[in-house]
């Protein structure tokens, strides 16, 4: 599979025969514990549009990192049916799985999951490093995107001297430099103040408009009301 | 402490396969360690059982401007001048000659012996068993003989009765007066003594001063040093040369001390055997320090939490000595059992160089060094994983128990430095063994036409007491050949004095034509004398000239072939045939000898061996053979046994001769350099095995300290190509510098070995490029397996917060 990261909204150009960018049905996630099998995720119907900016919201437990990892094709052992774009992703080996994260997803982790050894320039040049950008473009597109995040001063400090905030910052800075066009945030403000929360929802409202479909975690009622819908887990199951 | 020991065990026992490897490992190195060191020991510090053996020296005469000549044997009459004018030597003795011919039943073997001077047993301070030493009355009358234990057995058993026991020696009865104790008859290598009698000495050539061909041993006063006898006896040479300016013009006098002069063949070779064992022993260091590294990096709470209960830094580093002290003791005790179990093997690999009473052994000595070598070893291990709890920040550690630790970056620094000394020292080992190596390869291949392997060679010694005349012999070898010719599947059979890879004689000689002044160098020219067809049973090919006929005989003019290298030398850019040359000293027209033919070269002798200016005369002008050549059309087999049946055939009185084929004679004759190649493959094979187990432990340590990092790469976008190859990356890149710092260090090592290795350089590019490419390889294959388990990291399992 090839990699199109420079496309501006490559989700709206190929529209297959569905329009759901994602398309959810009967998914179950369930673990094997001594005690027998353990579900975390129970029965889930979904669709979710290309451009739609969506907000899941659920006790601590609820199954929600699971679903964002299925949805971001990390995880593949689950059960149901699942397209991505038309995709039968559960009929796709990991490897194709991974091919099309690859091209469409962005991610924020709930642990950011910054690279210690890498300055901050480092970590936002790794997704692009595993695109084929050549050399001379990434630089171009770490700086811009380094300007955007008003984070250009800390480029060359490593993540341990940075405060949380500002490592919020560049995860979701790193989530989103391949431009992709599915952007899965887990709890991205998790970790900051009221003034750079509300900048981040900012920042998604504009990537939103501007086409990219996106995909959060919060707790935080104020910051799921940027989404235009709203899903709540519990113990697994969606509520109607 | 004993309490830090117990816990320390405990430790060990909870991890067996971290300890079967540590143990495993320093058996390794502490085990080649105590075996080298006991080498060096029985060679350098074992005192030569003799009474005080360091006042016993062995006294050469020594040529001042031929270097080839700077340590030769003694002549009789100088020997006499030295004991008559010198006040430095207790002592002195003399021996002479290497074999004498022993008749039992029916058959005249030969046998090592020698022709002793009275003083030579006392000189030594050895007395017979049982029997007496010779006297200074024995000297005039002769008829009596020594035996060494091993003969003695041999024909008389276990009788220790001497009364009425003789031999028959030379065809004379002698009767044996005395015994010497087992391990003896390897001073000189002999078996066998009689006394050097006066009246031989009035005969020539003993009475020559010329005839250098006597040994000398002698014992010093007490209280006199080497320096002050060479001194004196420097200065009674000088006088003699100026009294026999003839015979004694540019001799001196060296004196060495006899342990130097026993163990001169094996005396080289330590320096890099010591030099193989210190790499070992590093490297099992490196390794065990790794492992406990490693050990350390894992143990980090436990150690937080016993820092945190109050145990200062002093205690923590008590605890991590004991236990690497603990493993250390173990694995030496492992490898000093071992090394107890398999002392004979280093002995059989040296034996040949070795005097047999410096026998190999492990005494209390070997095990002194061996504990001590325990005892360093796990310490020096143990301070890596001290140095790395000191470091740490112990508290850190605990408050973010969650939050991993960002693996602590400068003891992964000193892990990669290890492994790279590892990596350096083995290219060093490997590089040794690979010279080694293309060594004996190069002297195994001594310029011989196809099929050295079907050809075969006999020495026929014929006894000069039966075979007195020299034409007698030559009649020998003719009937001898000429059955051999009529044996089926034989292509070619010649005889010569003697092969030329497996020894030689060497003379001056004089080119006609050109003057020659003392001044010039002297034209050095090995010499042998060959029958017609030994060329062809050789292949040896002509290239100029002819082959020897039944025409070049007695009375003839003197005919040579020659080879290459003495028509380069000698006539350099000119035609060599009809050339005439002569042996320096000869005089008269029929002394001249005219070059017939050239050979190819041939090229001999082992270590030291090189492209000899060398001639050959036909055997019926110059009547010494010693050896025939057979060549067969097919392998050999059973044509040996036919060989020696026909010798039988000819005189039934003869002992059986020896067969070997071409390939075997050769390969005796590179039999140093084999001994040293072996070792080296083997010990270079077992620096490589623990070097690769060293990366391996390393490497597959990084990929579990960064999974983390491997599942953040995973997830944003990496192929699990891109993450193998970032595992593979690192460990092509730690082999690297360890290659480059290995040859780096090689490049000074194996000067060392210069003295060995023959035909390769010790800087050998190709040696040197196979065993980088040889290191990368084996370090990629260390890497394969923690690559592959560093692609099947789980991003969602590696980014879990646990
Ligand atoms: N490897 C595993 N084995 C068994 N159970 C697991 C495993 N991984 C996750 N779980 C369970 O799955 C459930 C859902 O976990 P998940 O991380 O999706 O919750 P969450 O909704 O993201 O919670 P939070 O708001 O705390 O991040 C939890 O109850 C967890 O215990
Ligand atoms: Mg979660």
């Amino acid at each position: 599979m090839n990699i199109a990261t420079t496309e501006r909204n490559p989700a709206r150009e190929s529209s297959p025969a569905t329009d759901a960018l994602i398309r959810l049905r009967n998914v179950e996630k369930r673990y094997q514990t001594k005690a027998g099998f353990t579900y975390v995720l129970r029965q889930i119907n979904l669709d979710i549009a290309a451009g739609d900016f969506v907000t899941i919201m659920g006790p601590s437990g609820a199954g929600k990192s699971t679903l964002l990892g299925i949805l971001g094709m990390y995880d593949h052992a689950w059960e149901g049916e699942f397209e991505f774009l038309g995709h039968p992703v559960h009929r796709l080996a990991p490897k194709d799985q991974a091919a099309l994260n690859k091209r469409y997803v962005g991610f924020v982790f709930q642990q950011f999951h910054l690279l210690d050894d890498l300055t901050v320039a480092e970590n936002l040049d790794i997704p692009l490093s595993y695109r084929n950008v050549p050399k001379s473009e990434r630089q171009g597109m770490v700086a811009d995107v380094l300007d955007r995040f008003g984070i250009v001063a800390k480029k060359d400090l490593f993540p341990a001297q940075l405060s949380g905030g500002q490592q919020q910052l560049v995860a979701v800075a790193r989530a989103i430099i391949a431009k992709p066009a599915l952007l899965l945030a887990d709890e991205p403000t998790g970790n900051l103040h009221t003034d750079q929360g509300r900048e981040i929802m900012e920042l998604f409202k504009k990537l939103n408009h501007e086409g990219t479909t996106i995909v959060q975690v919060t707790h935080n009622e104020a910051w799921a009301a940027y989404g235009q819908r709203l899903i709540r887990l519990k113990d697994g199951w969606m509520e109607k | 402490m004993w309490q830090d020991v117990r816990f320390g065990l405990r430790m060990l026992r909870k991890s067996p396969g971290f300890t079967a490897v540590a143990v495993l490992t320093l058996a390794l190195g502490i085990g080649v360690n105590t075996a080298i060191f006991s080498l060096v020991e029985a060679v350098l510090l074992r005192p030569l059982p003799f009474p005080e053996p360091d006042r016993l020296v062995d006294i050469n005469e020594s040529h001042r401007k031929d270097t080839l000549l700077a340590e030769y044997g003694v002549s009789f009459p100088n020997f006499k001048d030295w004991q008559a004018q010198s006040r430095s030597f207790a002592s002195m003795g003399i021996h002479e000659g290497w074999e004498f011919w022993l008749t039992e039943g029916d058959q005249v073997r030969s046998v090592r012996g020698k022709n002793i001077s009275w003083q030579y047993l006392p000189t030594v301070g050895i007395q017979p068993m049982w029997g007496r030493s010779f006297s200074a009355e024995d000297e005039k009358s002769g008829g009596v003989a020594l035996l060494g234990f091993g003969l003695w057995q041999r024909l008389f058993g276990a009788d220790t009765n001497l009364t009425g026991k003789t031999i028959v020696v030379n065809d004379q009865r002698q009767a044996v007066i005395g015994v010497m104790p087992p391990g003896f008859d390897s001073l000189h290598r002999s078996e066998l003594w009689l006394p050097l009698l006066e009246s031989r000495a009035t005969t020539e050539p003993l009475q020559s001063r010329s005839w250098r061909l006597c040994g000398v041993i002698a014992r010093l006063k007490p209280g006199v040093s080497l320096h002050q006898a060479q001194a004196e006896l420097d200065g009674v040479a000088w006088r003699l040369g100026d009294e026999y300016p003839d015979d004694n013009a540019d001799w001196g006098v060296r004196v060495s001390s006899l342990r130097r002069k026993l163990t001169k063949s094996i005396r080289p070779a330590l320096p890099v055997f010591i030099g193989v064992a210190a790499c070992i022993l590093l490297i099992a260091c490196a390794n065990l320090g790794n492992l406990l590294l490693a050990r350390a990096a894992s143990r980090q709470k436990e150690l937080a939490i016993r820092a945190s209960v109050g145990a200062g830094r002093w205690r923590l580093a008590r605890q991590l000595i004991a236990e690497s002290l603990v493993l250390s003791l173990l694995g030496g005790t492992v490898g000093f059992l071992a090394v107890l179990w398999g002392q004979g093997l280093v002995a059989r690999l040296v034996s040949p160089y070795m005097p047999r009473f410096a026998e190999i052994n492990v005494d209390s000595a070997v095990f002194l060094f061996s504990l001590l070598v325990m005892i360093l070893t796990g310490l020096v291990c143990g301070l890596a994983p001290v140095w790395q709890v000191w470091r740490a920040d112990l508290n850190a550690v605990l408050k973010e128990s969650g939050h991993r630790v960002s693996a602590d970056r400068s003891a992964s620094w000193l892990r990669s430095g290890l492994v790279v000394t590892e990596l350096a020292l083995a290219v060093v080992l490997l590089i040794g063994a690979g010279l080694a190596l293309r060594s004996v390869h190069y002297l195994l291949h001594p310029g011989l036409d196809a099929a050295p392997g079907q050809v075969l060679a006999m020495e026929v010694e014929l006894p000069k007491i039966r075979y007195p005349e020299k034409t007698q012999r030559l009649e020998f070898f003719e009937q001898l050949l000429a059955r051999v010719r009529t044996l089926p599947h034989v292509q070619a059979a010649g005889a010569a004095s003697f092969l030329e890879f497996s020894g030689g004689a060497r003379s001056p000689i004089v080119l006609e034509g050109i003057p020659d002044r003392p001044d010039a160098p002297a034209r050095w020219t090995w010499s042998c004398s060959v029958s017609p067809d030994f060329f062809r049973a050789m292949r040896l090919p002509l290239l100029q000239g002819r082959d020897f006929t039944a025409e070049d005989r007695t009375g003839a003019p003197k005919v040579a072939v020659i080879t290459e290298t003495m028509a380069r030398r000698d006539w350099p850019g000119e035609h060599p045939l009809g050339k005439r040359f002569a042996g320096r000293g000869d005089s008269g027209e029929e002394s001249w000898i005219t070059v017939v033919g050239v050979v190819r070269d041939l090229r001999t002798g082992g270590v030291g061996g090189d492209w000899r200016a060398s001639y050959y005369c036909p055997c019926y002008q110059s009547p010494y053979l010693g050896t025939i050549v057979v060549r067969a059309f097919s392998n050999p087999a059973g044509l040996a046994a036919q060989l020696q049946s026909l010798v039988r055939d000819l005189d039934k009185r003869l002992p059986p001769m020896s067969v070997q084929t071409l390939d075997e004679v050769v390969s005796d004759s590179a039999s140093e350099v084999r001994m040293l190649g072996q070792i080296l493959i083997s010990l270079a094979t077992l620096a490589l095995v623990l070097a690769v187990v060293g990366t391996y432990g390393v490497i597959a340590c990084t990929v579990a300290q960064r999974t983390h990092e491997f599942g953040v790469r995973i997830a944003l976008g990496a192929d699990r190509r891109d993450i193998a190859l970032l595992v593979l990356t690192w460990g092509g890149r730690l082999a690297l510098i360890g290659a480059a710092v290995g040859l780096f260090l090689a490049w000074g090592a194996t000067r060392l070995m210069a003295s060995f290795i023959e035909g390769v350089s010790p800087t050998d590019l190709p040696t040197f490029v196979g065993v980088v490419l040889l290191l990368c390889a084996v370090a990629l294959l260390a890497c394969l397996l923690p690559a592959r388990r560093a692609m099947k990291v789980n991003p969602m399992e590696a980014l879990r917060c646990d």
